[in-house]
């Protein structure tokens, strides 16, 4: 008897399930929406600072990009294109809302501004502290031309890479890397007198 | 692993019976597509098509002398709820679908399927996913046919 | 790269070294250009720690509920959104085409008034149009026949995808009526699929 050894079931590419999904099989769009919500929203998200506005964000994002699949074909992957269309839709909606201040900046910035120490590295509460920390990164990220904010989001929390970033930008690899570098050095002047090493 | 060995044959009755007057009149005319795709196993080879890599290994694990697996024939029909159908497999062999009850709220389809030289089986099965029947049909070769069968909403229009 | 230690380094070359992108060659020479450089080296440093502020500050998930009800506008607003190319549905599209084939074939007998034999002279003479692959549907088809399609693809393409045990509630399996052989259902722990088997050769015990 022969030994056979089968690797373990390949899950669905995402041309597959696209093409399923052009067919009209709602199976497809279901396992579509649930292997991207997550990386979509987290970065609608950043770029938005705001649950409700991120979660619409995701929406239209879904929605734009699955009714205009004959302007993806080929030319990047479907997860690249995908969260280009999402975050040109947090930007779009960004700009429409006005991009929210981050619900309880305001008060994390006061404390500061009456001499409170500065969020320390090493503090034991830091667990307890994320909230206000994520929220200062929020009011960072607020500070950067739109360009550099989706350049470094797509980057840093997409986890795209150079090119990825490029292809769904529609810009050079030189661009990105440089976009990264001033995003991160505008960002860390804003966090370092807020934050103690 | 349990195995499951069900109903003696007045249980099938009783629920044969059931479906044939139990299609309410509001979901008549609602249509569903089932693919059946026809596979034939074999001992005697060890190639396996790369559509069928997750099949045969689940077969495998059953049955672990069937070592090649090859598609024979695909068919997809546009089933209304209610009517029995003819599915073509290979060889002159034929399977019977009835679909029970189309896609609810959750995806889910009900049908009673009948592969040659078995009885009838009545499931319910999410759309989108094959479900597979290892039957004791075999080709001329001598190959044990496999039957996996998919249901999924047909689109709207239909 | 070059041994010599230039005088300024490009933010690009500088923002590969933070990511680690950078080959062991050009990241000693950016190591070595740090080392003379404190200020850019600090300044990197803060590159590093914002990183790791930022992998700290994980976005919190929306819960199952929400994204359900995300689900479900997203599928309203394409089942209400103007259809696209890729998107036609087959049997819409050929109700379509039916119902517009034959308007135009009443349109033309009634108002252009061509007699049969002219319009089966122009039919001869044009060249048939084929449908293109988007126009087709493949219902049923043997593999071995699969080189013979010149337009439309196989009805299963891909990896055939199995229903999980969650995925599949059998109700009844009945005997085989020749011989009384109940196939049986296997049930596995997951990750592993149900399947129904017929044994070749039936249990003595389930035998009537």
């Amino acid at each position: 008897m022969a030994v056979l050894t089968i690797p373990a079931c390949p899950a669905p590419s995402d041309e597959y399930l696209l093409a399923r999904f052009a067919k009209g099989d709602r199976s497809a769009l279901e396992e579509l929406f649930r292997r991207y919500r997550g990386l979509a929203y987290r970065v609608a998200y950043r770029l938005l600072a705001h649950e409700a506005d991120a979660l619409d964000a995701v929406q239209n994002g879904f929605v734009k990009a699955l009714a205009h699949l004959d302007s993806f074909r080929g030319k990047s992957s479907f997860k690249t294109w995908l969260l280009r269309v999402v975050s040109n839709a947090a930007l779009d909606l960004g700009r429409q809302r006005g991009r929210r201040e981050a619900i309880g900046l305001g008060a994390a910035d006061h404390s500061l501004a009456n001499g409170s120490e500065p969020l320390s590295r090493d503090d034991p509460t830091l667990d307890l502290q994320r909230a206000d920390l994520r929220q200062l990164l929020d009011a960072a990220l607020a500070t950067l031309p739109e360009a550099q904010r989706q350049t470094f989001v797509l980057h840093a929390e997409a986890e795209l890479s150079y090119r990825e970033v490029a292809e769904a930008l529609g810009i050079s690899i030189g661009t990105v890397m440089s976009r990264l570098f001033y995003a991160r050095q505008k960002l860390r002047a804003y966090l370092a007198p807020r934050i103690v090493r | 692993m349990s195995r499951v060995a069900l109903g003696p044959w007045v249980l099938s009755w009783v629920t044969a019976t059931i479906i044939e007057f139990a299609v309410p009149p509001a979901v008549q005319g609602q249509v569903v597509q089932v693919s059946v795709v026809t596979i034939a196993a074999s001992d005697r080879h060890a190639h396996v098509d790369k559509k069928l890599e997750c099949i045969a290994r689940e077969i495998q694990k059953k049955e672990p002398s069937l070592t090649g697996f090859r598609v024979v024939r695909t068919e997809c029909k546009s089933l209304p709820v209610g009517t029995r159908e003819e599915i073509k497999l290979c060889e002159d062999q034929i399977a019977t679908v009835q679909i029970v009850r189309a896609a609810d709220k959750n995806n889910w389809v009900s049908l009673v399927f009948k592969p040659p030289k078995m009885g009838e089986v009545s499931y319910e099965v999410v759309c989108g996913k094959y479900f597979p029947i290892l039957t004791r049909c075999q080709t001329k070769n001598g190959e044990r046919l496999i039957l996996a069968i998919m249901v999924r909403p047909c689109p709207k229009g239909q | 790269m070059s041994q010599e230690i230039p005088d300024e380094l490009p933010p690009e070359l500088l923002a590969a070294y933070v990511d680690g992108k950078l080959d062991p060659a050009r990241q000693a020479t950016v190591e070595r250009w740090l080392m003379e450089h404190p200020d850019v080296a600090e300044e990197l440093a803060g590159h590093h720690h914002l990183i790791q502020v930022w992998r700290a500050t994980a976005v919190p998930e929306p819960s199952a509920v929400t994204w359900t009800a995300v689900f479900e506008r997203i599928k309203h607003s394409l089942a209400t959104a103007p259809s696209q190319p890729g998107q036609r549905r087959v049997f819409a599209r050929l109700g379509w085409a039916v119902g517009l084939a034959a308007a135009g074939l009443l349109v033309a007998l009634l108002i252009v008034g061509r007699s049969a034999e002219e319009a089966a002279k122009q039919l001869a003479e044009e060249s048939f149009p084929v449908a293109a692959t988007h126009e087709v549907q493949i219902l049923g088809l043997d593999a071995a026949d699969t080189e013979a399609l010149v337009v439309g693809v196989p009805p299963s393409q891909g990896p055939l995808v199995l229903a999980t045990a969650g995925e599949v509630r059998i109700l009844s399996i009945a005997p085989d009526p020749a011989d009384q052989m109940v196939a049986e259902l296997l049930l596995a722990a997951p990750p592993d699929v149900p399947m129904i088997i017929a044994p070749m050769v039936p249990s003595p015990e389930k035998a009537p």
